[in-house]
């Protein structure tokens, strides 16, 4: 990296992605704690990483580091247990009277409808919208071609878009909403 | 330039992901579409919506040591330590790619000295760390302590916290039954995922062996809640204390006695006597003050000396409240941290041991200074006091010796192994702590689960072990009996047979080399453990030149200086001095700490890996033996039926597909045998078969063919019997003409025509499917046909019948209960889910399935079982006459069989003819979905309801008109003359509807007979009866039948006279049946075939094709083509 001697700038990289990658990788993985050490470990690489090679990709690269030693950690454990899934909590819980008044806020709305979708476009979302990556980063984190990245996000908002105002639609008409 | 909704630049447009040239084009296409400019806005406020709500969600942080570990790092200097990592995850990637075999190899050549030696790195460092600890610290280090100590102890919460946390979750089921204790935990270590440590040498001292049989069944609870069952029961049972602890994440059982230096462990024998030393258990109240738990340690308290280690001691210090004698090491501190001033404080050594390594610190002893401890100390001490019994004489001082960190706020001091004492006594401290820690010998990290192994092993042995399966085919010695066609079949058969064990043999010889390398994956694994294996020489190399490792020497290296400033400005008693002597200690330890955290993270994480890919390759290995087992299987089930059909042809000299073998029916002179005797025959299975050999492109076997079955194919359009039901359920017909293939000859046709019954007044039906679903049936013509078939016949039927359906192979069962037929979904669903595989026990079968149709047998209704087979029984029941025999008993319980043979290549003709007929029932050949609907749908009647059984034909010829007969056909079906009028002879059953004809070639009187006898030297020929010389006839035709439910026949008799015209003036039906026995004699190349080709067979069929609704007579004629073409005439 290119400021070996100034601890500041390994602050600030800790201060602006700790939370966000956490938060990612833990969505990966289903497991805090693990999630705590991928990333833990990313930074450790940052450190050690020869200057140069990141140069100014460093957001994309914590995330491809922390994607790639997650879904090695996920496919190792699934290889020992292949029942269990993270995937598990996309769908959505079944319908109850605090659900129905909760989905009246359309944040907590549009959060629902986000399970509803399929896993990699979910991803995607979530690096475009909750970590504020743009097209080429994501597509430089998750392996996809930029136009990919451009269709997976445009499809993804297209079907909230719709189930949206189908669940506010409904919900207006029969007070419940169905996602 | 027009934009699409669906184009994927108008979101990239909205988020402003376009470059400068994109983003102009976009301009341009929205300006002219307003539903994109709309479009655009609502992805924008979709994109809102989302970033509030994502961003809303929580940030999770990293541990406080984690960003410790992460800002310590050294930029661009990767130690050995990450390169290894990488290597390794590296290596693992590509060893996914390499083979199984490939990856034993490279796996036992290179993953050993990579883990060795990341291996041996921890035990230098863990050997350092507690060389550098065993000297106890000074005064100045202890006034350090709590900052100093913050980390590790955060460290050893966290990691504590997190094996609570699991052991909170609930266990849906835990149920042992006599599992080994040993088993047990380890069943309770992979549930959990928590490092669970078992002190074995403590409990085995308490009377509980690792064999221990553990019995327990638990549902609903937590696994804290299963482990203490599972020590409670043990407990009581060995009339000891058991306790478990957790420190620093791990999780350790054993006894209340534990370390008990009262009974020093066998291993260490230079030991002293420890009557002095003591050791209690410790409470933790950290965290559950009303649950106690056993914490880590012990305390040692010992007699004071003057321990050059530990001094200066104050010998004669003594802090206790009830001054205890044997309480003593003491010592003065100096330090001048603020809590305590107090003089002349004993030392208090504290070993931590978390997983892999020894830490001896130094806790401030706050002497006495029970006023100032907390609730939870105080707490503490009542407990201690009362539990311990052993230790009450220990006294408050020292109790107190444990508030000193709690009074320190952290609560850590409760969470160490406190020593006062002498040298020998620290020195035994480190000998049971060193018993305790067991870095390599940890069951969590044992690299080889040895149970499944063992099970593994078994397996492989039973199936490496099991009784071949291949079976010695007989020598094939028998070829001269063989024709040259069976014999090439028998001998593929012998090498498909070969070339199966010869991939049996590969596949066994690849199990052996696996479990060879898995052995050695073993021993490699095995030998990862360091104390079990010398450091060799590259090793040792390896180790001195590594940065790493010389890194870790140099602060070693510096860590032993700054104890030497201590130790030196203790003595200088300067207190300066101290302070930056001890902050200079405090920094290195956090560091080496952090180090070692993360040395033991790495190597648990490459043995875990070691594991998990040996797992990997025991679930492989498990594979490979399970699907070797099942091609064993499947061999042996193919060998079975090839050898019983080997020996079967053998036995029958290789007559491939059975047929009886038919003689014509020589001509006889009326003189001499006047009286012709038969049972009417209704089958038609020959016809079926012979269509299917010509289809083929292969001439029938002679003997596969029947002529009486070729001629009862058809039906040909005579009168139907006159009268109400008490008159003949059938009418006879007779035709004289001339004879096509023989001039001078006539012809005489006798046919039978049964009552019809429209299918709506036929009586009901109790109908048993008796299905053959042995692996001979799983061919397209076969099983598919069947169900097809059994679909059209249950589709005629209605609410008043009943179906049930039963199958055999290896096994047999009922599939469909007697069920009415109008539940058309279940039956057709049971017919659906008929599945080939097995052999075949066909009497079993039939037994059950006559037992349904005798259970819901309709009186005057139609009780028939029907069997679809290929007529392959090769298991169970398999002689013909056995079969057969059976067939006959079960026929008299008034439930009829009807055969119908499926398929090719396996037609047991013979015995499934035979079986028809001994079984009052027909016998069909189904080969094509048209002739399921011939016999299933349009004859449906003809087939299931009988309505004459027992029918017998004797004709007496006029030798006055006759000089020879000869009945064309019906060669197995010729009766004596008495058996003409014995009720006990079993004959044909005629079915509604049923036409049954039958032809005789009449040679004239006048004519020459081509008997080749020579007229009687010593008789002469019986004189001819006025009656004959008066009379026209030429014959008189005698039938006798019995109805279907009668015991008595009754008899039927109708003359016959030739008006002498020709073959051209005869009716089509005559021509036509004329021209199927032609046919039949051509095919069996009948000695009395005549002067007929088949060219003027085919222009006669062609001719009398007559109405033929289905056209029956028209693919005959085509048959005929087809013969004509292979028999080249």
């Amino acid at each position: 990296m290119g400021e070996p001697d100034g601890r500041d700038w390994l602050d600030d990289l800790l201060a602006r992605y700790e939370g966000p990658l956490l938060r990612y990788v833990a969505r990966l993985t289903g497991d805090g704690e693990r999630a705590r050490d991928i990333v833990q470990d990313a930074f450790v690489r940052l450190v050690r990483e020869r200057p140069g090679v990141i140069e100014n990709h460093t957001a994309e690269w914590l995330y491809a580091v922390c994607r790639n030693r997650a879904i090695d950690v996920h496919r190792k454990e699934r290889r020992m247990k292949p029942m269990v899934l993270v995937e598990a909590e996309t769908t959505p819980a079944i319908e109850s009277p605090a659900d129905t008044i909760e989905q009246r806020d359309s944040a907590s709305a549009v959060m629902k409808l986000l399970t509803t979708l399929p896993e990699n476009q979910q991803e995607v979302v979530r690096l475009k919208f909750q970590d504020g990556l743009s097209y080429k980063e994501i597509a430089g984190v998750t392996g996809l071609s930029v136009s990919n990245v451009g269709f997976l996000i445009h499809t993804a908002i297209r079907t909230l878009r719709t189930r949206l105002e189908a669940g506010t639609a409904g919900a207006r008409t029969a007070g419940k909403v169905t996602s | 330039m027009t934009i699409d909704l669906n184009d994927p630049r108008l979101t990239a447009y909205a988020l402003g992901e376009l470059t400068e040239a994109e983003r102009g084009a976009v301009e341009t296409a929205l300006a002219e579409s307003p539903g994109a400019r709309e479009a655009v806005d609502e992805i924008r406020a979709t994109a809102e919506s989302l970033e509030t709500a994502l961003r809303s969600e929580p940030l999770p942080r990293l541990a406080t040591e984690q960003r410790a570990a992460i800002t310590a790092t050294q930029p661009a200097t990767a130690t050995s330590l990450f390169r290894f990592g990488r290597t390794f995850v590296g290596l693992a990637a590509s060893l996914m790619f390499v083979s199984f075999i490939g990856w034993l190899a490279i796996g036992s050549i290179y993953s050993r000295p990579l883990t060795v030696q990341v291996m041996k790195e921890m035990e230098i460092e863990r050997r350092k760390f507690a060389q550098r600890t065993a000297t106890p610290p000074t005064e100045a280090a202890v006034a350090e302590r709590p900052e100093a100590t913050t980390s590790i102890d955060d460290i050893g919460r966290e990691a504590t916290r997190r094996t609570r946390a699991k052991l909170k979750k609930v266990a849906p089921e835990f149920t042992t039954n006599k599992m080994p204790l040993e088993t047990v935990v380890r069943f309770l270590r992979d549930s959990t995922g928590i490092n669970i440590i078992v002190q074995w040498a403590a409990l085995e001292q308490a009377g509980i062996e690792k064999e221990k049989a553990v019995t327990i069944e638990i549902f609903d609870t937590t696994y804290e809640n299963v482990l203490k069952s599972i020590l409670e029961s043990l407990a009581i049972e060995a009339g000891t204390q058991l306790a478990y602890d957790i420190s620093d994440g791990v999780l350790t059982i054993t006894t209340m006695e534990m370390l008990s230096v009262a009974r020093p462990s066998a291993s260490s024998p230079t030991s002293q006597p420890i009557e002095s030393s003591r050791l209690v258990m410790r409470h933790d109240f950290e965290r559950n003050a009303e649950r106690p738990t056993f914490t880590n340690t012990a305390s040692i308290v010992g007699q004071p000396t003057a321990d050059p280690l530990v001094a200066p001691v104050d010998a004669t210090h003594d802090s206790t409240a009830d001054g205890t004698p044997n309480l003593a090491g003491s010592q003065v501190a100096t330090a001048s941290d603020g809590d305590s001033n107090e003089p002349a404080t004993p030392w208090h050594v504290d070993l931590l041991y978390p997983k892999n390594w020894v830490e001896v610190r130094a806790a401030r002893q706050a002497t006495g200074d029970t006023a100032s401890a907390s609730p939870a100390a105080q707490q503490q001490q009542q407990w201690h006091t009362s539990a311990a019994g052993r230790s009450s004489s220990l006294g408050s001082g020292e109790i107190a010796g444990g508030l000193g960190g709690g009074g320190g706020g952290t609560g850590s001091g409760g969470n160490g192994l406190i020593v006062i004492g002498t040298e020998a006594d620290r020195k035994r401290v480190e000998a049971i702590v060193r018993g305790l820690d067991r870095p390599y010998g940890q069951p969590g990290l044992e690299p080889i689960p040895t149970n499944s192994d063992t099970a593994l092993e078994a397996r492989a042995a039973k199936v490496a072990g099991a009784p071949s399966p291949v079976i010695a085919l007989p020598d094939n010695n028998f070829s001269g009996r063989v024709g040259e066609e069976s014999f090439t079949a028998d001998d593929n058969v012998k090498h498909q047979i070969a070339a199966k064990i010869s991939t049996l043999t590969a596949l066994r010889t690849e199990l052996e080399m696996q479990k060879l390398g898995r052995k050695q994956l073993w021993d490699s694994l095995d030998g990862m453990k360091p104390d079990q294996m010398p450091l060799t020489a590259e090793l040792q190399t390896a180790l001195k030149s590594d940065p790493h490792v010389s890194e870790l020497q140099s602060r070693l290296d510096s860590e032993t200086r700054s104890l030497e400033a201590l130790r030196t400005a203790r003595g200088t008693n300067s207190e300066e001095a101290l302070r930056a002597a001890a902050a200079v200690q405090a920094t290195t330890d956090r560091l080496s700490i952090a180090q070692l955290r993360k040395l033991e993270a790495i190597r648990s994480e490459m043995l875990e890996q070691a594991r998990r890919d040996f797992y990997d390759a025991a679930e492989q290995e498990k594979r490979l033996a399970a699907s070797i087992a099942e091609a064993q299987t499947r061999l042996a089930i193919i060998e079975t039926s090839e050898q019983n059909e080997y020996i079967r042809r053998r036995n029958q000299q290789l007559n491939t597909e059975n047929y009886a073998p038919v003689v014509d029916n020589p001509f006889l002179t009326a003189t001499q045998n006047p009286l012709s005797t038969f049972s009417i025959d209704v089958d038609t299975a020959s016809y079926a078969n012979v269509r299917r050999f010509l289809n083929a492109g292969q001439l029938p076997p002679p003997d596969a063919v029947r002529i009486e079955e070729l001629l009862n194919y058809f039906t040909y359009d005579y009168p139907p019997p006159a009268g109400g039901d008490e008159a003949p359920p059938f009418s006879a017909n007779m035709e004289v003409a001339e004879c096509p293939w023989a001039p001078t000859h006539r012809l005489v046709r006798i046919g039978l025509k049964g009552r019809t019954i429209a299918s709506d007044r036929r009586p009901k039906s109790n109908l048993a499917f008796l299905i053959d679903v042995s692996g001979s049936m799983d061919e397209p013509n076969k099983l598919p046909l069947v169900k097809r078939a059994m679909q059209m016949l249950t589709s005629q039927l209605g609410e008043n019948d009943r179906v049930a359906m039963v199958v055999y192979a290896g096994s047999s069962g009922l599939v469909l209960p007697s069920t009415t037929a109008d539940h058309t979904q279940a039956i057709m669903n049971a017919i659906e889910n008929l599945s080939a595989g097995g052999s075949t026990n066909g009497g079993e079968g039939i037994n059950l399935a006559y037992d349904i149709a005798q259970q819901y047998f309709v009186k005057g209704g139609v009780n028939r079982v029907i069997l679809c087979t290929d007529g392959d029984f090769n298991v169970g029941v398999t002689s013909p006459g056995d079969l057969t025999r059976m067939i006959e008993e079960k026929a008299k319980s008034g439930v009829f069989l009807s055969v119908f043979g499926f398929g090719m290549g396996n037609l047991k003709d013979s015995t499934l003819e035979s079986l028809a007929d001994k079984g009052n029932g027909n016998y069909g050949y189904i080969d094509t979905l048209n002739e399921a609907r011939k016999v299933f749908v349009e004859q449906l009647s003809g087939t299931l309801v009988t309505i004459a059984k027992d029918v017998k034909i004797q004709v007496e010829f006029n030798p006055a008109k006759v000089a020879a007969y000869r009945l064309i056909g019906y060669e197995n079906r010729l009766l004596r003359a008495e058996d003409f009028n014995n009720d006990q002879k079993d004959a044909g059953e005629i079915g509604a509807g049923h036409t049954v004809t039958a032809l005789y070639e009449l040679v004239p009187v006048g004519q020459p007979i081509a008997s080749g006898v020579d007229p009687l030297k010593y008789q002469q020929p019986p004189a001819v009866a006025p009656a004959a010389t008066g009379s026209n006839e030429s014959l008189t035709l005698k039938l006798r039948y019995k109805q279907p439910d009668g015991e008595t026949s009754k008899l039927l008799e109708f003359p016959a006279t030739d008006s002498g015209k020709g073959f051209a003036q005869a009716s089509p039906d005559f021509q036509f049946a004329a021209a199927v026995a032609a046919f039949g004699m051509q095919l069996r190349n009948s000695p009395h075939k005549g002067s007929w080709t088949l060219n003027a067979v085919r222009e006669v069929a062609q001719q009398n094709r007559g109405a033929d609704p289905f056209g029956y007579r028209a693919e005959f004629t085509e048959l005929v083509g087809k013969a004509r073409g292979l028999a080249g005439r």
